[in-house]
Protein backbone atom coordinates (compact mmCIF):
# COMPACT_ATOMS: atom_id res chain seq x y z
CA UNK A 1 0.00 0.00 0.00
CA UNK A 2 1.71 3.16 -1.14
CA UNK A 3 0.26 6.65 -1.19
CA UNK A 4 0.24 7.01 -4.95
CA UNK A 5 -3.13 5.47 -5.74
CA UNK A 6 -6.57 6.56 -4.64
CA UNK A 7 -8.41 3.47 -5.76
CA UNK A 8 -6.72 0.11 -6.15
CA UNK A 9 -8.76 -2.77 -7.53
CA UNK A 10 -6.85 -5.92 -6.66
CA UNK A 11 -7.79 -9.07 -8.56
CA UNK A 12 -11.52 -8.61 -8.07
CA UNK A 13 -13.92 -11.30 -9.27
CA UNK A 14 -17.66 -11.40 -8.89
CA UNK A 15 -19.92 -14.36 -9.49
CA UNK A 16 -23.69 -14.16 -9.26
CA UNK A 17 -25.51 -17.35 -8.40
CA UNK A 18 -29.12 -17.72 -9.50
CA UNK A 19 -31.71 -20.49 -9.66
CA UNK A 20 -32.65 -23.25 -7.23
CA UNK A 21 -30.55 -25.88 -5.48
CA UNK A 22 -30.43 -28.33 -8.36
CA UNK A 23 -30.10 -26.01 -11.33
CA UNK A 24 -27.73 -23.39 -10.06
CA UNK A 25 -26.48 -20.93 -12.63
CA UNK A 26 -23.19 -19.16 -12.09
CA UNK A 27 -22.73 -15.90 -13.93
CA UNK A 28 -19.19 -14.59 -13.97
CA UNK A 29 -19.82 -10.88 -13.94
CA UNK A 30 -16.18 -9.99 -13.31
CA UNK A 31 -13.00 -12.03 -13.52
CA UNK A 32 -9.63 -11.01 -12.11
CA UNK A 33 -10.02 -7.29 -12.60
CA UNK A 34 -7.06 -5.21 -11.50
CA UNK A 35 -6.14 -1.58 -11.99
CA UNK A 36 -5.27 1.52 -9.97
CA UNK A 37 -6.43 5.09 -10.17
CA UNK A 38 -4.14 7.97 -9.16
CA UNK A 39 -5.20 11.09 -7.41
CA UNK A 40 -6.98 13.62 -9.62
CA UNK A 41 -7.25 11.22 -12.53
CA UNK A 42 -10.33 10.96 -14.73
CA UNK A 43 -10.75 7.27 -15.48
CA UNK A 44 -13.55 5.76 -17.52
CA UNK A 45 -14.77 2.17 -17.49
CA UNK A 46 -15.93 1.54 -21.05
CA UNK A 47 -17.67 -1.54 -22.36
CA UNK A 48 -20.85 -3.02 -23.80
CA UNK A 49 -23.76 -3.79 -21.50
CA UNK A 50 -23.16 -6.95 -19.53
CA UNK A 51 -19.42 -6.41 -19.15
CA UNK A 52 -19.83 -5.78 -15.43
CA UNK A 53 -18.73 -2.15 -15.41
CA UNK A 54 -21.61 -1.02 -13.22
CA UNK A 55 -21.08 -4.01 -10.96
CA UNK A 56 -17.44 -3.01 -10.65
CA UNK A 57 -18.40 0.52 -9.64
CA UNK A 58 -20.76 -0.89 -7.02
CA UNK A 59 -17.99 -3.08 -5.65
CA UNK A 60 -15.60 -0.13 -5.48
CA UNK A 61 -18.17 1.94 -3.59
CA UNK A 62 -18.91 -0.91 -1.20
CA UNK A 63 -22.50 -1.37 -2.37
CA UNK A 64 -21.65 -4.94 -3.38
CA UNK A 65 -19.05 -7.29 -1.89
CA UNK A 66 -16.60 -8.90 -4.32
CA UNK A 67 -16.58 -12.72 -4.54
CA UNK A 68 -12.81 -12.61 -4.33
CA UNK A 69 -10.10 -10.01 -4.36
CA UNK A 70 -10.34 -6.62 -2.72
CA UNK A 71 -10.64 -2.91 -3.29
CA UNK A 72 -8.31 -0.54 -1.45
CA UNK A 73 -9.14 3.09 -1.04
CA UNK A 74 -6.08 5.26 -0.51
CA UNK A 75 -7.58 8.42 0.93
CA UNK A 76 -7.79 9.80 4.44
CA UNK A 77 -11.25 8.98 5.73
CA UNK A 78 -13.30 11.54 7.57
CA UNK A 79 -15.60 10.29 10.26
CA UNK A 80 -19.28 9.81 9.30
CA UNK A 81 -18.44 10.66 5.74
CA UNK A 82 -18.05 8.38 2.75
CA UNK A 83 -14.95 8.99 0.60
CA UNK A 84 -17.22 8.86 -2.47
CA UNK A 85 -19.84 10.91 -4.12
CA UNK A 86 -22.07 8.71 -6.29
CA UNK A 87 -24.02 9.84 -9.34
CA UNK A 88 -26.50 7.30 -10.69
CA UNK A 89 -28.00 6.92 -14.14
CA UNK A 90 -31.24 8.38 -12.84
CA UNK A 91 -30.92 11.59 -10.82
CA UNK A 92 -32.48 9.91 -7.73
CA UNK A 93 -33.60 13.27 -6.35
CA UNK A 94 -36.19 13.40 -3.58
CA UNK A 95 -39.16 14.96 -5.39
CA UNK A 96 -40.60 16.69 -2.31
CA UNK A 97 -37.41 18.68 -1.74
CA UNK A 98 -36.14 21.71 -3.61
CA UNK A 99 -32.89 21.51 -5.59
CA UNK A 100 -30.98 23.14 -2.74
CA UNK A 101 -32.51 20.87 -0.09
CA UNK A 102 -31.63 17.88 -2.25
CA UNK A 103 -28.04 19.06 -2.47
CA UNK A 104 -27.92 19.49 1.32
CA UNK A 105 -29.52 16.09 1.93
CA UNK A 106 -26.20 14.27 2.58
CA UNK A 107 -25.51 16.58 5.53
CA UNK A 108 -28.88 15.75 7.00
CA UNK A 109 -28.02 12.05 6.83
CA UNK A 110 -24.46 12.42 8.12
CA UNK A 111 -25.38 15.08 10.64
CA UNK A 112 -22.17 17.04 10.40
CA UNK A 113 -22.98 20.18 8.50
CA UNK A 114 -20.54 23.04 9.02
CA UNK A 115 -21.18 26.69 8.30
CA UNK A 116 -18.80 26.62 5.35
CA UNK A 117 -20.72 23.77 3.72
CA UNK A 118 -23.69 25.90 2.72
CA UNK A 119 -21.27 28.28 1.03
CA UNK A 120 -19.57 25.40 -0.75
CA UNK A 121 -22.89 24.10 -2.04
CA UNK A 122 -23.83 27.58 -3.22
CA UNK A 123 -20.54 27.70 -5.11
CA UNK A 124 -21.29 24.31 -6.70
CA UNK A 125 -24.69 25.57 -7.84
CA UNK A 126 -22.93 28.39 -9.60
CA UNK A 127 -20.37 26.02 -11.14
CA UNK A 128 -23.18 23.77 -12.41
CA UNK A 129 -24.99 26.86 -13.77
CA UNK A 130 -27.92 26.13 -11.52
CA UNK A 131 -27.96 29.45 -9.70
CA UNK A 132 -31.48 30.76 -9.64
CA UNK A 133 -32.91 27.25 -9.45
CA UNK A 134 -32.12 26.57 -5.80
CA UNK A 135 -35.77 26.67 -4.81
CA UNK A 136 -37.14 24.73 -7.78
CA UNK A 137 -38.60 21.28 -7.27
CA UNK A 138 -37.23 18.38 -9.35
CA UNK A 139 -40.44 18.20 -11.43
CA UNK A 140 -39.80 21.79 -12.56
CA UNK A 141 -36.32 20.91 -13.85
CA UNK A 142 -35.30 19.29 -17.14
CA UNK A 143 -33.53 15.92 -17.21
CA UNK A 144 -30.14 17.57 -17.68
CA UNK A 145 -30.71 19.99 -14.82
CA UNK A 146 -31.79 17.20 -12.49
CA UNK A 147 -28.59 15.35 -13.29
CA UNK A 148 -26.60 18.51 -12.52
CA UNK A 149 -28.32 18.74 -9.13
CA UNK A 150 -27.34 15.10 -8.58
CA UNK A 151 -23.70 15.98 -9.34
CA UNK A 152 -23.84 18.93 -6.93
CA UNK A 153 -25.30 16.65 -4.25
CA UNK A 154 -22.53 14.09 -4.79
CA UNK A 155 -19.88 16.80 -4.40
CA UNK A 156 -21.61 18.71 -1.58
CA UNK A 157 -19.64 17.08 1.24
CA UNK A 158 -16.43 17.38 -0.73
CA UNK A 159 -15.53 13.70 -1.12
CA UNK A 160 -12.16 13.04 -2.76
CA UNK A 161 -13.60 10.51 -5.21
CA UNK A 162 -16.55 10.89 -7.59
CA UNK A 163 -18.16 7.71 -8.92
CA UNK A 164 -20.48 8.09 -11.90
CA UNK A 165 -22.60 5.24 -13.26
CA UNK A 166 -23.69 6.15 -16.80
CA UNK A 167 -24.85 9.53 -15.50
CA UNK A 168 -25.80 10.93 -18.90
CA UNK A 169 -27.07 7.69 -20.44
CA UNK A 170 -30.72 8.72 -20.33
CA UNK A 171 -30.20 12.17 -21.86
CA UNK A 172 -30.44 13.28 -25.47
CA UNK A 173 -27.19 13.71 -27.44
CA UNK A 174 -27.13 17.52 -27.32
CA UNK A 175 -27.74 17.74 -23.58
CA UNK A 176 -25.19 15.00 -23.12
CA UNK A 177 -22.46 16.92 -24.96
CA UNK A 178 -23.21 20.05 -22.95
CA UNK A 179 -23.08 18.13 -19.69
CA UNK A 180 -19.77 16.54 -20.73
CA UNK A 181 -18.30 20.04 -21.04
CA UNK A 182 -19.83 21.14 -17.77
CA UNK A 183 -18.52 18.05 -15.99
CA UNK A 184 -15.00 18.77 -17.25
CA UNK A 185 -15.27 22.36 -15.99
CA UNK A 186 -16.38 21.16 -12.57
CA UNK A 187 -13.65 18.53 -12.55
CA UNK A 188 -10.99 21.07 -13.49
CA UNK A 189 -11.98 23.40 -10.68
CA UNK A 190 -12.53 20.75 -8.00
CA UNK A 191 -9.82 18.25 -9.05
CA UNK A 192 -11.62 15.17 -7.84
CA UNK A 193 -10.59 11.68 -8.75
CA UNK A 194 -13.35 10.52 -11.11
CA UNK A 195 -14.38 6.99 -12.02
CA UNK A 196 -16.88 7.22 -14.84
CA UNK A 197 -18.90 4.38 -16.37
CA UNK A 198 -20.24 4.62 -19.92
CA UNK A 199 -20.88 2.61 -23.07
CA UNK A 200 -20.34 5.61 -25.32
CA UNK A 201 -16.92 5.48 -26.96
CA UNK A 202 -16.77 9.17 -27.89
CA UNK A 203 -17.88 10.24 -24.41
CA UNK A 204 -15.12 8.10 -22.90
CA UNK A 205 -12.44 9.53 -25.19
CA UNK A 206 -13.60 13.11 -24.73
CA UNK A 207 -13.64 13.02 -20.93
CA UNK A 208 -10.90 10.70 -19.78
CA UNK A 209 -7.24 10.59 -18.90
CA UNK A 210 -7.43 6.83 -19.07
CA UNK A 211 -9.94 4.36 -20.42
CA UNK A 212 -10.30 0.89 -19.01
CA UNK A 213 -11.84 -1.13 -21.81
CA UNK A 214 -13.91 -4.07 -20.65
CA UNK A 215 -15.24 -7.14 -22.45
CA UNK A 216 -18.10 -9.52 -21.74
CA UNK A 217 -18.57 -13.09 -20.50
CA UNK A 218 -16.73 -13.08 -18.28
CA UNK A 219 -16.49 -9.35 -17.54
CA UNK A 220 -12.80 -8.50 -17.70
CA UNK A 221 -10.32 -5.78 -18.56
CA UNK A 222 -9.33 -5.87 -22.24
CA UNK A 223 -7.07 -2.88 -22.22
CA UNK A 224 -5.91 0.02 -20.08
CA UNK A 225 -5.57 2.90 -22.49
CA UNK A 226 -4.09 6.35 -21.90
CA UNK A 227 -5.78 9.29 -23.65
CA UNK A 228 -3.18 11.88 -24.53
CA UNK A 229 -5.44 14.57 -25.91
CA UNK A 230 -4.54 18.04 -24.58
CA UNK A 231 -6.56 19.70 -21.83
CA UNK A 232 -8.65 21.69 -21.38
CA UNK A 233 -10.77 19.91 -23.92
CA UNK A 234 -13.30 21.69 -26.07
CA UNK A 235 -15.40 21.24 -29.19
CA UNK A 236 -12.10 21.38 -31.16
CA UNK A 237 -11.01 18.21 -29.38
CA UNK A 238 -13.91 16.34 -30.96
CA UNK A 239 -12.67 17.40 -34.40
CA UNK A 240 -9.01 16.51 -33.87
CA UNK A 241 -7.62 13.57 -35.89
CA UNK A 242 -6.16 12.02 -32.71
CA UNK A 243 -9.69 11.90 -31.30
CA UNK A 244 -10.88 9.93 -34.33
CA UNK A 245 -7.92 7.59 -34.26
CA UNK A 246 -8.71 6.69 -30.66
CA UNK A 247 -12.43 6.29 -31.30
CA UNK A 248 -11.70 4.01 -34.25
CA UNK A 249 -9.21 1.97 -32.27
CA UNK A 250 -11.70 1.47 -29.46
CA UNK A 251 -14.49 0.60 -31.85
CA UNK A 252 -12.30 -2.15 -33.36
CA UNK A 253 -11.48 -3.44 -29.91
CA UNK A 254 -15.13 -3.65 -28.84
CA UNK A 255 -16.40 -5.33 -32.02
CA UNK B 1 -69.30 27.19 -18.61
CA UNK B 2 -68.82 23.62 -17.43
CA UNK B 3 -70.02 24.28 -13.83
CA UNK B 4 -73.09 25.97 -15.30
CA UNK B 5 -73.85 22.91 -17.44
CA UNK B 6 -73.34 20.71 -14.38
CA UNK B 7 -75.93 22.66 -12.42
CA UNK B 8 -78.20 22.59 -15.46
CA UNK B 9 -77.91 18.80 -15.48
CA UNK B 10 -79.06 18.70 -11.85
CA UNK B 11 -82.20 20.71 -12.68
CA UNK B 12 -82.84 18.48 -15.68
CA UNK B 13 -82.65 15.44 -13.39
CA UNK B 14 -84.99 17.00 -10.81
CA UNK B 15 -87.39 17.97 -13.62
CA UNK B 16 -87.52 14.38 -14.92
CA UNK B 17 -88.05 13.09 -11.40
CA UNK B 18 -90.98 15.48 -10.83
CA UNK B 19 -92.34 14.94 -14.34
CA UNK B 20 -92.27 11.14 -14.06
CA UNK B 21 -94.31 11.27 -10.84
CA UNK B 22 -96.89 13.61 -12.37
CA UNK B 23 -97.25 11.77 -15.69
CA UNK B 24 -97.24 8.19 -14.33
CA UNK B 25 -99.15 9.14 -11.17
CA UNK B 26 -96.64 7.38 -8.91
CA UNK B 27 -97.94 7.19 -5.33
CA UNK B 28 -95.93 9.22 -2.82
CA UNK B 29 -95.13 6.20 -0.60
CA UNK B 30 -93.21 4.66 -3.51
CA UNK B 31 -91.50 7.74 -4.93
CA UNK B 32 -91.96 11.13 -3.24
CA UNK B 33 -91.39 14.36 -5.16
CA UNK B 34 -88.00 16.10 -4.94
CA UNK B 35 -89.72 18.94 -3.08
CA UNK B 36 -91.15 16.58 -0.45
CA UNK B 37 -87.78 14.88 0.05
CA UNK B 38 -86.07 18.26 0.37
CA UNK B 39 -88.65 19.35 2.88
CA UNK B 40 -88.24 16.17 4.91
CA UNK B 41 -84.45 16.60 4.82
CA UNK B 42 -84.75 20.17 6.08
CA UNK B 43 -87.21 19.12 8.79
CA UNK B 44 -84.89 16.32 10.01
CA UNK B 45 -82.02 18.75 10.01
CA UNK B 46 -84.02 21.21 12.13
CA UNK B 47 -85.17 18.66 14.68
CA UNK B 48 -81.59 17.45 14.95
CA UNK B 49 -82.33 13.86 13.95
CA UNK B 50 -79.95 13.93 10.99
CA UNK B 51 -77.14 15.58 12.92
CA UNK B 52 -77.54 13.27 15.90
CA UNK B 53 -77.66 10.05 13.89
CA UNK B 54 -75.14 11.36 11.36
CA UNK B 55 -72.72 12.12 14.19
CA UNK B 56 -73.03 8.55 15.52
CA UNK B 57 -72.20 7.20 12.06
CA UNK B 58 -69.42 9.73 11.55
CA UNK B 59 -67.49 9.01 14.71
CA UNK B 60 -67.90 5.28 14.31
CA UNK B 61 -66.38 5.62 10.84
CA UNK B 62 -63.57 7.86 12.07
CA UNK B 63 -62.54 5.62 14.99
CA UNK B 64 -62.76 2.49 12.82
CA UNK B 65 -61.00 4.06 9.86
CA UNK B 66 -58.09 5.46 11.86
CA UNK B 67 -57.62 2.28 13.87
CA UNK B 68 -57.85 0.07 10.78
CA UNK B 69 -55.55 2.26 8.67
CA UNK B 70 -52.96 2.59 11.41
CA UNK B 71 -52.91 -1.18 11.97
CA UNK B 72 -52.82 -1.73 8.20
CA UNK B 73 -49.88 0.62 7.85
CA UNK B 74 -47.92 -1.06 10.65
CA UNK B 75 -48.70 -4.54 9.32
CA UNK B 76 -47.78 -3.46 5.80
CA UNK B 77 -44.54 -1.94 6.98
CA UNK B 78 -43.43 -5.08 8.81
CA UNK B 79 -44.50 -7.39 6.00
CA UNK B 80 -42.47 -5.36 3.55
CA UNK B 81 -39.37 -5.85 5.72
CA UNK B 82 -39.40 -9.61 5.23
CA UNK B 83 -40.21 -11.23 1.93
CA UNK B 84 -40.52 -14.63 3.61
CA UNK B 85 -43.10 -13.33 6.07
CA UNK B 86 -45.01 -11.67 3.26
CA UNK B 87 -45.04 -14.86 1.22
CA UNK B 88 -46.29 -16.88 4.19
CA UNK B 89 -49.20 -14.58 4.96
CA UNK B 90 -50.11 -13.44 1.44
CA UNK B 91 -52.53 -16.32 0.64
CA UNK B 92 -54.43 -15.61 3.85
CA UNK B 93 -54.49 -11.91 3.18
CA UNK B 94 -55.92 -12.66 -0.24
CA UNK B 95 -58.50 -14.99 1.29
CA UNK B 96 -59.69 -12.40 3.78
CA UNK B 97 -59.63 -9.72 1.11
CA UNK B 98 -61.81 -11.82 -1.16
CA UNK B 99 -64.35 -12.30 1.64
CA UNK B 100 -66.97 -9.55 1.48
CA UNK B 101 -66.55 -8.06 4.94
CA UNK B 102 -70.27 -7.42 5.36
CA UNK B 103 -70.87 -11.17 5.32
CA UNK B 104 -69.15 -11.27 8.71
CA UNK B 105 -71.65 -9.01 10.46
CA UNK B 106 -74.12 -11.75 11.43
CA UNK B 107 -71.25 -13.60 13.07
CA UNK B 108 -70.10 -10.47 14.90
CA UNK B 109 -73.65 -10.00 16.17
CA UNK B 110 -73.55 -13.47 17.72
CA UNK B 111 -70.18 -12.74 19.28
CA UNK B 112 -70.50 -9.14 20.36
CA UNK B 113 -74.21 -8.36 20.17
CA UNK B 114 -75.84 -5.35 18.55
CA UNK B 115 -74.17 -1.97 18.66
CA UNK B 116 -70.78 -0.40 18.65
CA UNK B 117 -68.28 -3.31 18.97
CA UNK B 118 -69.66 -5.18 15.96
CA UNK B 119 -69.80 -2.02 13.89
CA UNK B 120 -66.27 -0.98 14.79
CA UNK B 121 -64.78 -4.39 14.12
CA UNK B 122 -66.26 -4.43 10.64
CA UNK B 123 -64.95 -0.94 9.80
CA UNK B 124 -61.50 -1.74 11.18
CA UNK B 125 -61.37 -4.82 8.96
CA UNK B 126 -62.61 -2.85 5.94
CA UNK B 127 -59.91 -0.19 6.34
CA UNK B 128 -57.09 -2.52 7.34
CA UNK B 129 -56.54 -4.50 4.15
CA UNK B 130 -56.43 -1.80 1.47
CA UNK B 131 -53.96 0.20 3.55
CA UNK B 132 -51.81 -2.84 4.33
CA UNK B 133 -51.64 -4.04 0.73
CA UNK B 134 -50.84 -0.59 -0.64
CA UNK B 135 -48.22 0.08 2.04
CA UNK B 136 -46.42 -3.13 1.06
CA UNK B 137 -46.68 -2.22 -2.62
CA UNK B 138 -45.45 1.33 -2.03
CA UNK B 139 -42.50 0.34 0.12
CA UNK B 140 -41.55 -2.45 -2.28
CA UNK B 141 -41.53 -0.22 -5.35
CA UNK B 142 -38.82 2.13 -4.10
CA UNK B 143 -36.21 2.09 -6.93
CA UNK B 144 -32.90 0.37 -6.13
CA UNK B 145 -30.79 3.45 -6.70
CA UNK B 146 -32.63 5.33 -3.93
CA UNK B 147 -31.59 2.52 -1.59
CA UNK B 148 -28.06 2.65 -3.00
CA UNK B 149 -27.88 6.40 -2.43
CA UNK B 150 -28.81 5.94 1.22
CA UNK B 151 -26.23 3.16 1.58
CA UNK B 152 -23.49 5.30 0.05
CA UNK B 153 -24.39 8.14 2.43
CA UNK B 154 -24.27 5.71 5.36
CA UNK B 155 -27.90 6.27 6.39
CA UNK B 156 -29.25 4.50 9.45
CA UNK B 157 -32.21 2.15 9.12
CA UNK B 158 -34.43 4.80 10.66
CA UNK B 159 -33.29 7.53 8.26
CA UNK B 160 -33.75 5.17 5.34
CA UNK B 161 -37.34 4.46 6.33
CA UNK B 162 -38.50 7.92 7.38
CA UNK B 163 -36.55 10.18 5.05
CA UNK B 164 -36.94 8.15 1.91
CA UNK B 165 -39.00 4.95 1.83
CA UNK B 166 -42.19 6.17 3.49
CA UNK B 167 -42.30 9.51 1.64
CA UNK B 168 -41.71 7.70 -1.66
CA UNK B 169 -44.49 5.22 -0.78
CA UNK B 170 -46.96 7.96 0.15
CA UNK B 171 -48.74 8.10 -3.24
CA UNK B 172 -49.52 4.39 -2.92
CA UNK B 173 -50.47 4.66 0.74
CA UNK B 174 -52.81 7.56 -0.01
CA UNK B 175 -54.49 5.50 -2.73
CA UNK B 176 -54.98 2.78 -0.10
CA UNK B 177 -56.45 5.29 2.37
CA UNK B 178 -58.97 6.42 -0.23
CA UNK B 179 -60.18 2.87 -0.81
CA UNK B 180 -60.20 2.33 2.95
CA UNK B 181 -62.41 5.39 3.46
CA UNK B 182 -64.95 4.28 0.87
CA UNK B 183 -65.00 0.79 2.40
CA UNK B 184 -65.37 2.23 5.90
CA UNK B 185 -68.44 4.24 4.95
CA UNK B 186 -70.03 1.18 3.32
CA UNK B 187 -69.08 -0.93 6.33
CA UNK B 188 -70.62 1.56 8.74
CA UNK B 189 -73.94 1.88 6.90
CA UNK B 190 -74.36 -1.85 6.34
CA UNK B 191 -73.45 -2.75 9.90
CA UNK B 192 -75.97 -0.22 11.17
CA UNK B 193 -78.70 -1.93 9.14
CA UNK B 194 -77.93 -5.24 10.70
CA UNK B 195 -76.35 -4.58 14.04
CA UNK B 196 -77.16 -0.99 14.80
CA UNK B 197 -79.59 0.71 17.09
CA UNK B 198 -78.34 4.17 16.10
CA UNK B 199 -76.91 5.98 13.09
CA UNK B 200 -77.86 6.80 9.51
CA UNK B 201 -77.87 3.13 8.53
CA UNK B 202 -80.39 2.43 11.26
CA UNK B 203 -82.48 5.36 10.04
CA UNK B 204 -82.61 3.71 6.61
CA UNK B 205 -83.96 0.44 8.01
CA UNK B 206 -86.38 2.35 10.20
CA UNK B 207 -87.68 4.34 7.19
CA UNK B 208 -88.03 1.16 5.19
CA UNK B 209 -90.03 -0.61 7.91
CA UNK B 210 -92.41 2.37 8.14
CA UNK B 211 -92.79 2.60 4.35
CA UNK B 212 -91.70 6.21 4.83
CA UNK B 213 -90.11 6.96 1.48
CA UNK B 214 -89.51 10.58 2.46
CA UNK B 215 -87.50 9.57 5.50
CA UNK B 216 -85.66 6.93 3.48
CA UNK B 217 -84.61 9.22 0.68
CA UNK B 218 -83.65 12.05 3.00
CA UNK B 219 -81.44 9.57 4.87
CA UNK B 220 -79.91 8.30 1.63
CA UNK B 221 -78.94 11.86 0.74
CA UNK B 222 -77.48 12.33 4.22
CA UNK B 223 -75.23 9.27 3.74
CA UNK B 224 -74.21 10.57 0.32
CA UNK B 225 -73.13 13.90 1.81
CA UNK B 226 -71.31 12.15 4.65
CA UNK B 227 -69.40 9.89 2.24
CA UNK B 228 -68.57 12.79 -0.06
CA UNK B 229 -67.31 14.93 2.83
CA UNK B 230 -65.05 12.17 4.11
CA UNK B 231 -63.69 11.41 0.66
CA UNK B 232 -62.96 15.08 0.05
CA UNK B 233 -61.10 15.30 3.36
CA UNK B 234 -58.80 12.50 2.21
CA UNK B 235 -58.34 14.15 -1.18
CA UNK B 236 -57.49 17.41 0.54
CA UNK B 237 -54.89 15.67 2.70
CA UNK B 238 -53.49 13.99 -0.40
CA UNK B 239 -53.20 17.29 -2.22
CA UNK B 240 -51.27 18.79 0.70
CA UNK B 241 -48.96 15.81 1.16
CA UNK B 242 -48.33 15.00 -2.48
CA UNK B 243 -47.85 18.49 -3.89
CA UNK B 244 -44.72 17.10 -5.52
CA UNK B 245 -46.26 14.06 -7.22
CA UNK B 246 -46.77 13.75 -10.97
CA UNK B 247 -50.50 13.11 -10.70
CA UNK B 248 -50.78 16.56 -9.09
CA UNK B 249 -48.30 18.22 -11.43
CA UNK B 250 -50.17 17.25 -14.57
CA UNK B 251 -53.27 18.76 -13.03
CA UNK B 252 -51.76 22.11 -12.02
CA UNK B 253 -49.92 22.48 -15.31
CA UNK B 254 -53.07 21.75 -17.24
CA UNK B 255 -54.98 24.53 -15.53
CA UNK B 256 -52.10 26.99 -15.41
Amino acid sequence: MSGTFVVHVDDVSKTFVSGGKKKQKHVHALENVRFSVSEGEFVTLLGPSGCGKSTLLKIISGLLPPSSGEVQIGVARKEHQPPFGFVFQDSVLLPWRTALDNALFPFEIMGNRQKSDAHHVQELFRLARLNGFENSYPRQLSGGMKQRVAIVRALSYNPPILLMDEPFGALDAITRDNLNNLLLEIWESTRKTVLFVTHSISEAVYLSDRIIVMGTSPGRVLKDLRVNLPRPRSEDTRLAPEFYTLVRELREMLK
Amino acid sequence: MIPLLSVGFLFLFLGFWQGYIVVREVPAFILPTPGAVGQKFWEMLKTGTLLREGWVTLYTILIGFFTGSALGFVAGYFSSRSRTFEEIISPYVMLIQATPKVSLIPLFVIWFGLGMPSKLLLIVLSAFFPVMVNTILGLRSVPDDYENLMTVLGASERQRVWKMEIPLATPMIMAGLKIAMVQSVIGAIVSEWMAGDRGLGYLLVYGSSLYDANLLMASIFATTFLGLGLYWSIEFLEKKLLFWHESRVAFTEGTG
